[in-house]
Formats: C-alpha cells, sequence, structure tokens
C-alpha cells in the first residue's frame, strides 16, 4: 500500500475567532527562482543562500525609468550604494544607465571601482570626511551638502580654485510623512535654507546647482513627493531671486516602497505598495506645472534603491528544528504583527514554531519588514501562525513572530522574500559565516557574486599580541570527560 | 431578478452587530427567492443560523491574506455556488475589494463599491483634509504609528480620548495605561496606524445612504441614537429631519463623490452649537433593516444599481418619528453545523491523495456518528440550508 | 478535569466534541488517525509504527510529532493512557 501524504498532527480547539479553517488562506510555495529549483540551489551552493534575480533588477529599472522618463524630459537615476553594494548588483545598474549615489568615502572609492567617472557620482550623507571631500572637488563629484560645517569645509577646500565647483543642499521638509527627517540637511521650512544659500553666494567658489530633499523611506503616499516637490520647486524660485543663480537640478531622493511588508501593515503589498507610475506622476507633474515657464526645466535625479532591489532578492534557508513556543495570554495580542489573523491562538498558549538555519543577523530588515516565508516545496495542509527563529545564541533572534506556514519538518527548505534592500549591506557576521550570494541571469545561469565566508577571511584582520602567540598551560580535564572514563 | 442570487458577508449580530444579517433580512422582504450566499470569518457568527439566514455559507479568509487567497477561496464557492452580485459589509474586506473590481467582474459578479480614492479620502486618518475641503467640522483627528505619537497626541489633547482601528473598533480611554492597551490591541489586530481622536459632547447621529458615484444622493436616512451601548453602538434610534445634517451629509458625499452605501456618524457638539463628521463608514450600517421595515429598502436599491441598465428612483424619506429598538434574540444551532464548517481543508487534499490510489474518499458523514440514542438531534434552522 | 478519548465524539473529519466540557476541536487528518489508532487500545508504540508505515513520514519526525501531539492534547484537556 503507498504511504499517505504526512502533515504534522494537529488539534485546535475551536473557540469565537479561529473557527474558520480558511482565514488564513492556503499555503502559497517558492519551488524555483527565475525557473532554478530552489532545492538545485541550495544543494550547490550551500544553505543559507542569497539568491538575485538579474531580469527582476533590469526589468524593476526599466520599470521605474520608464514611468518617469514618459512624464519628464530629463531624468537621471542614481544607484543608491548604500541599498546594497554588492559590485554586481551595481554593475546591472551601472549598465542599465544609472550613475552612483553615494554616502561615504568607502561607497565612493567601491563606485570609483565600479568605472563610474567622478562627475557620474552623487555624494551624499551627513559624514564626509575633509580628504573625501577633496577627492570630490577634484573629480567633479556632485556635492550634497548637509550641514553647515561641510559647507565651511568645502568652502576652505575651494578658497584657492581657479574655478568653481557646484554643489547642491539637502534640505528637509514637512512633506505629511509621519515623522519629518531632520537629522538631514537645513530646514526648508523655517527660512533656514534660506540663509544658508544667501550664505553661499557670499562664499567664493562655490555654485549652488541644486536642490535634494529624500522625504523619509518606504513612503505609501506618493502625496508627501507632491508636497516635497512644490517646495523644491518654490526653494529653487526662491533662491534664484536671493542671488544664487538658476537652480539646475532637483534631487528627490528615493523612499519608494518595495514589496515588502511592514510590521502592523493591515494588507499585503500587492494592494499597498503604490506603483511608481504614481510616484512618478506626483513628482514630475509638480515640477512641470510649477517650474517658470520659458525655463529650462532643473534635471530631475532619483536616487531610488529600495524599490528597485528588494524584490529581486531572495534568501533561502532551511529548517533545523522543529518547536513549540508557549506565550502567556496576556503577551498574545502583543506578538502579533500580521494583522487579526494572527492574534488567535488555537494551541491553547502555544503557538508552532521553527528554527532556521538563518538568522537576523542577516535579516537586519525584520526589525521593520515582514518578509514572507514559502516552503519550498508545496504544501496542501492549511497554514498555521508560525513563530520563525533564527539561528543565532539570542532570544532576540525572531525572524517572524506569527508567518502563516503550513506544517514543516527538519531539512524543508524555505525561500524569504523579499530581503535584496539593505540586508546584505547591514548584515553582520556573528557565531557563523555569512553566506554566499549568487546572481541567476537572463539565460537562468547561476553566479556566485560573493562566496560564503570562512574563517580565513573572518580572522584575516585579526593580530595575535606576541605573549598570546604560545598555547596556554593546559588545565585539568573537563568533567565530562571524567565521566566518560 | 425574481430570484438573484447575492453573496452577503458580515452575519454576526452579537454585541457588536456587523451589517450582514439585516442586509439579508432587507433583501428577503423584497426578493423573497434570492439565493444568499453567506461569507462568513467565523463559524460562530450568529446569522449563519438566523431562520431568515443566508441559504448557504462560506468561510472566506481575512483580507489581511491577501487578494490571491480571496480570489482563490471565492473561485471554489462560485464553482458551487454562482452568484451575481456581492454584497461585502466590513470596511477591511472593501479596503481589499476596491482593488479587485477587474477580477470581480472577469468572475461575473456585481459590485457597486467606491474606487481607491474614495475610500482613502473618507479614511479615519485623512478626515481633517476631507472635513476642511467640505468645510465641515472635525474634532482633532490624528493617525499614529507608534506609542510614543500616541502619548505625544494624548499630552497634547488631554483625556479622555477615543481610540479607534484603522478599519473597526473604538475605545475610549482615560489613562496612559489604557490607551497604550488600546494602540498595541489594534495594531495588533487591525494594523497601523490607529487613530486617536478627541472626544465630543453631544448627541449623536448616523446618516445612511447610497451615492451615485457622482456626487448625489440615492436616498438617504438620518437618525438621531437614542440608546448607547457601553460600547458606544446604537441600541435604537429615531428617524429626525434637519436641513442642516442634510446639508452636513451632502457636502461629504458632494466632495467625495461617493459610489455605494455608506454610513455617516456625526455628533451635535454642544460647545460649538455644529454638526461635528466622526467618521464615515464605507458599507450599510447594522441597521439597515430599520428603514427597510419602512418601506425604503436600500439593500434592494442596491442590487438594483448593481443592474448597470437600471438606474433607481431616488428613494423617498423617512418620515422623522419613527424609531428602532435593538432586540437580541438567541439562534439555535447544532455542532454539526459548526463542524461542517469548522472542517480543515486537510481532508480535502487527504481525499485528493487517496483518490490517486484507487481508494474512495472519505465523503464527510453526519455529525455525530457515534453519539447514541440519548444523544441530541440536529436541530437545524432551515432544511434548505447548507453550510460547507 | 480531563475527558478520556474514549467519551470523546468525533466525526470521520476530525470534528471532536467532548459532551463534558461543552468544548469543540478540530483535528487535521493525521491527528485524526492518531486519535483513531489510540481509541482502538493500540499502545502509544504501536500507534507510531502504525503512523509510520501508513504515512510518508521518517520516524525521527513521527515521533518528535507525535509526543508534541499528545501533550498538546494533554494540555488541552485529554486523558490519554
Amino acid at each position: 500500500m503507498n504511504r499517505l501524504p504526512y502533515i504534522r498532527p494537529n488539534i485546535q480547539r475551536l473557540q469565537a475567532g479561529p473557527v474558520n479553517p480558511f482565514r488564513l488562506g492556503s499555503s502559497p510555495s517558492c519551488v524555483e527562482i527565475d525557473g532554478v529549483p530552489v532545492a538545485e540551489l541550495a544543494r550547490n551552493y550551500g544553505s543559507p543562500l542569497f539568491v538575485f534575480s538579474e531580469k527582476a533588477l533590469r526589468e524593476k529599472y526599466r520599470e521605474a525609468h520608464r514611468a518617469f522618463s514618459r512624464r519628464y524630459p530629463d531624468v537621471q537615476f542614481a544607484w543608491s550604494y548604500k541599498t546594497n553594494y554588492l559590485n554586481a548588483i551595481c554593475r546591472v545598474f551601472h549598465q542599465e544607465g544609472s550613475i552612483a549615489e553615494v554616502v561615504s568615502g568607502f561607497e565612493y572609492e567601491k563606485a570609483r571601482r565600479n568605472g563610474v567617472d567622478g562627475s557620474k557620482i552623487i555624494f551624499n550623507g551627513p559624514h564626509k570626511e575633509r580628504a573625501d571631500l577633496e577627492r570630490a572637488v577634484n573629480e567633479r563629484a556632485m556635492i550634497q551638502v548637509d550641514n553647515i560645517d561641510e559647507l565651511l569645509t568645502l568652502a576652505s577646500i575651494v578658497r584657492d580654485r581657479t574655478e568653481p565647483v557646484s554643489i547642491a543642499l539637502r534640505v528637509h521638509l514637512q512633506t505629511g510623512t509621519h515623522t519629518v527627517w531632520s537629522k538631514f540637511g537645513f530646514n526648508g521650512d523655517d527660512g533656514e535654507v534660506l540663509q544658508i544659500i544667501r550664505r553661499i553666494t557670499t562664499l567664493h567658489n562655490l555654485r549652488l546647482q541644486g536642490l535634494h530633499c529624500h522625504v523619509g523611506t518606504f513612503i505609501l503616499d506618493p502625496e508627501n513627493y507632491r508636497v516635497a516637490a512644490r517646495r523644491l520647486v518654490e526653494l529653487a524660485i526662491e533662491a534664484e531671486k536671493i542671488g544664487a543663480g538658476q537652480i539646475r537640478y532637483l534631487n528627490l531622493g528615493g523612499g519608494f516602497a518595495s514589496h515588502a511588508r511592514l510590521h502592523y501593515q493591515y494588507l499585503p503589498p500587492e494592494q499597498t505598495t503604490p506603483s511608481l507610475d504614481r510616484y512618478a506622476e506626483a513628482i514630475c507633474e509638480t515640477i512641470i506645472g510649477l517650474w517658470p515657464a520659458g525655463r529650462d526645466l532643473p534635471r530631475l535625479y532619483l536616487e531610488t534603491g529600495r524599490a528597485l532591489v528588494d524584490d529581486a532578492g531572495y534568501l533561502i534557508s532551511s529548517v533545523v528544528a522543529v518547536k513549540k513556543r508557549h506565550l502567556p495570554s496576556q503577551m498574545q495580542t502583543a506578538m502579533a504583527a500580521y494583522g487579526k489573523s494572527a492574534a488567535v491562538m488555537p494551541q491553547g498558549n502555544s503557538r508552532h514554531a521553527l528554527v532556521l538555519d538563518a538568522g537576523i543577523n542577516l535579516l537586519y530588515t525584520t526589525a521593520w519588514y515582514q518578509p514572507k516565508i514559502l516552503p519550498a516545496r508545496p504544501c496542501l495542509d492549511t497554514p498555521e501562525p508560525t513563530t520563525v527563529f533564527g539561528c543565532l545564541c539570542m532570544n532576540i533572534d525572531v525572524i517572524r513572530e506569527d508567518a502563516p506556514l503550513p506544517s514543516l519538518t527538519t531539512g524543508d527548505q524555505v525561500v524569504l522574500h523579499p530581503v535584496g534592500a539593505y540586508n546584505i549591506t547591514q548584515s553582520m557576521q556573528f557565531i557563523t559565516y555569512r553566506p554566499a550570494v549568487v546572481m541567476i541571469d537572463s539565460e537562468r545561469k547561476v553566479h556566485v557574486i560573493r562566496r560564503r565566508e570562512n574563517l580565513d577571511y573572518v580572522q584575516e584582520l585579526e593580530a595575535i599580541p606576541e605573549h598570546l602567540a604560545t598555547r596556554t598551560a593546559v588545565s585539568r580535564p573537563e568533567p565530562h570527560i571524567l565521566a566518560v572514563a | 431578478m425574481h430570484s438573484p442570487r447575492i453573496a452577503v458577508s458580515g452575519l454576526h449580530r452579537g454585541e457588536n452587530p456587523q451589517p450582514g444579517a439585516s442586509i439579508v433580512r432587507s433583501l428577503r422582504r423584497r426578493f423573497p427567492n434570492a439565493f444568499i450566499v453567506g461569507l462568513v470569518y467565523d463559524a460562530l457568527e450568529s446569522g449563519i443560523y438566523a431562520e431568515d439566514g443566508p441559504d448557504v455559507v462560506y468561510p472566506m479568509p481575512y483580507p489581511t491574506s491577501g487578494a490571491t487567497a480571496f480570489l482563490q477561496r471565492l473561485d471554489s464557492i462560485l464553482e458551487k455556488s454562482p452568484v451575481d452580485y456581492l454584497i461585502p459589509t466590513l470596511d477591511a474586506e472593501i479596503e481589499l475589494l476596491v482593488h479587485l473590481e477587474e477580477a470581480l467582474t472577469e468572475r461575473g459578479l456585481r459590485t457597486y463599491l467606491p474606487d481607491k480614492e474614495m475610500l482613502s479620502h473618507r479614511a479615519k486618518n485623512h478626515l481633517p483634509e476631507l472635513a476642511k475641503t467640505c468645510g465641515v467640522a472635525v474634532p482633532d483627528t490624528r493617525p499614529v504609528y507608534d506609542i510614543a505619537e500616541a502619548l505625544a497626541v494624548a499630552a497634547e489633547c488631554g483625556y479622555p480620548l477615543m481610540v479607534k482601528g484603522q478599519y473597526y473598533d473604538a475605545k475610549m480611554v482615560s489613562t496612559e495605561q489604557a490607551l497604550f492597551a488600546a494602540v498595541f490591541k489594534l495594531f495588533s489586530e487591525w494594523g497601523a496606524p490607529a487613530i486617536l481622536q478627541r472626544c465630543v459632547r453631544g448627541p449623536e447621529f448616523n446618516a445612511l445612504g447610497l451615492g451615485d458615484g457622482e456626487g448625489g444622493i440615492v436616498g438617504l436616512c438620518t437618525i438621531r441614537k437614542t440608546i448607547i451601548s457601553n460600547q458606544g453602538k446604537g441600541l435604537g434610534g429615531i428617524t429626525v429631519l434637519d436641513p442642516r445634517l442634510d446639508e452636513f451629509c451632502t457636502r461629504l458625499i458632494r466632495a467625495l463623490r461617493w459610489r455605494g452605501p455608506f454610513e455617516i456618524e456625526a455628533m451635535l457638539d454642544e460647545a460649538r452649537g455644529e454638526y461635528v463628521l466622526i467618521e464615515i463608514n464605507p458599507r450599510f450600517p447594522a441597521w439597515v433593516d430599520f428603514p427597510s421595515m419602512l418601506g425604503i429598502n436600500f439593500p434592494a436599491a442596491l442590487v438594483q444599481m448593481m443592474d448597470v441598465d437600471r438606474k433607481p428612483a431616488p428613494l423617498p424619506r423617512c418620515a422623522p418619528g419613527h424609531f428602532y429598538v435593538r432586540h437580541q434574540v438567541e439562534v439555535a444551532g447544532h455542532i454539526e453545523q459548526l463542524a461542517a464548517l469548522s472542517t480543515s481543508a486537510d481532508f480535502e487534499a487527504l481525499d485528493m491523495a487517496r483518490s490517486l490510489e484507487g481508494a474512495a474518499p472519505s465523503a464527510p458523514t453526519p455529525f455525530p456518528i457515534e453519539m447514541g440514542d440519548d444523544g441530541a438531534s440536529p436541530s437545524n434552522g432551515s432544511a434548505r440550508r447548507h453550510a460547507h | 478535569m480531563s475527558t478520556p478519548l474514549s467519551d470523546l465524539m468525533l466525526n470521520d473529519r476530525g470534528f471532536v466534541f467532548d459532551p463534558a466540557s461543552g468544548e469543540t476541536f478540530q483535528l487535521n487528518p493525521t491527528g485524526l488517525r492518531i486519535v483513531r489508532l489510540l481509541q482502538s487500545g493500540l499502545s502509544h508504540d504501536a500507534a507510531l509504527t502504525q503512523m509510520v508505515s501508513e504515512f510518508e513520514v521518517d520516524e525521527h519526525t513521527a515521533q518528535r510529532d507525535f509526543s508534541d501531539f499528545l501533550e498538546n492534547a494533554v494540555r488541552l484537556g485529554w486523558r490519554i493512557e
């Protein structure tokens, strides 16, 4: 007799609320990525494994570029290095036509080594070393000045030069987001920016050419960009009035949402993430509508990162242990982040739990977002709220409090998605090696774009003082050795 | 139109009543031969077991599970029970469905819903902008995305405060501790933001109506709430006719160009001496069957409006002076019905595996197969009714 | 207070009613099979062996899930002999 498909045996207490076997829908799976089976990827390159789809990267870039260029005559995208600066990823965007947007000397150097000319680098960020600024000035990078100290440093760098250097100012604005990113740049609402612009007109060799505003991150309402674009145009007109000359470019930064799902986001991203067309419409219509007639439209720069790379990135991971998690009842609602369904605890006071071979050290963005966790094989049984733990030896290593998952067992692979933005650049090496990263090209060929770490790599920068060079005296045997003896 | 097939959701009529059961009653008044499909989110929704309840009932995935899950389930339901009209009644559900107009039309389902923009303009966190555009007053209303923001708003506005979920639920809080608890509960059930609203003193008014999508109102019924439960629900109301309240509603619906059913909640602010907007719900209220009893049947008019070629004549106004009092009754069910609604889809999967092997699938047998003679006998409200 | 398995009323779709406590439960197909096996008087070990022979599952997984299932049943108020 053939054996029947197995699912983990389960009892649910039926109480008002969960008496609905369909409440979490069915169990979607992710068996392959761009036509390459997940099992094959894990077998060939190990688990966990970051996987990027080159096709998705290029398609998304083209979608974004199309959305803006069909509405605005002069658009330039700049790849936001911090979002993901694996060289292969950066080069895909550079090939597509992106220049680079960097926020440190390190990223600047990386962009140069990727073949980006200094004049095609937007240099952003609140901390730029004097040496980095000198290089940027010499290589005619687009410096976006963040603060008065930086402005004065620049002034001292350019004082004795023969020709003026063009700069832009970063501003922060009230655009209707619930927090204003006032850490960055100058206040565009209370007149501070105009004071700074007046000051620039008095400084030798500095020419204001651009205005930059990055309203925030994961902005779900395109109207915020409409406000930002309007205010930037108004500031540009003011700047010219006070003698700064014509503003040549507006940099609207990034912040467009990907298809990630925030904690406490009730509807899934398919319904909540605005299309790139809606952002483009808000920005382009506003600038075109308000820019003084008869004047050349300014060039529009965009530094969108997350929206271009997030959805193209996956993390394959494997189930290493199956657990139950006991939660006291008063903690139950506090432990739900997925919406109404998850507040329900049909297992009494416990919840299914899994341990994966990847941890939050690789998934920093899980602090804000809930990646989808999809089994790498089709599952027929209905999903249950499941806590997904990472492999770190730390209690805070919870990848998702309550992912809807069918019953999985050790050895099963899962695919986390989307994880292409920030996770690689913000990952940290902790207690084990960071995984390999592969990219699947448009011919379904798999390329390793970063090897798995090893002990030599991790220890490469370490040094051992001489007095620690010899081994310490062997202490007495440990009790477990005695016990065996 | 003699026997339209209509799907209705939200059938609970307990302490926090949903509109679905009232809608079903109204529909049955006008279309006695209608085939009503109940879409439920919990097997214990009371309307499932009511005498005049739906003909057939199906559990649905929560809207938070997304469009794919919702449409997959809908397809399997339509295969068994074809439907011509869909009347969603839960805010979170409507929030999902406005994205699916095309998918629903493809399936031959007629709806009469607002579009995304209309829905968003009336969302609780956008009330102040809406009120400003149409010149109506609104109490201080602020979305909060975390507890720190909530505490800051409370410090500014003071207590008591109303704390509301973006789609459902509201609670008045008077202390920091209660605010903390309420905000967390709403976040986990309905997502962020939660909405804080300054409390207003004065009588409450509700307006029920249908917008034609061009700024006009097809029908309007205004009531003053006369009995209010501890949870703020109207347990009784009396029809009123105040030109100022009508003007208030007209302005809002005109500005929104609202399409479909609505409920406007307003209060007569004692301090200001004018109506203030509390919220606008994108659906009928739970008392929608009350005007039907007076001969003004909003759900039936809605079904007519879903027929593209038929635009109904404007509904007459309810004369002032009629009142309703909510009358709660028990409905009886049997665990057999509960069993049918709670059976896990896993059994269907196993049947599929068995049939692949050539073995006969285990057909659902009546519950309880092992119940002795002294067991309770099933007491279905209606023989024609089935649960799936 | 716990209810012996023999007193639980269940149908072949895994719906369970505890007539003593008035509580209702839902078993999935594998859970139902375990309860049936135990109701028929099989020992835990024999029931586990039977599960492994009937379902596509390795012994390690079956054993872990089996004891987890019984523990859960006890916590929910069922008496497992």
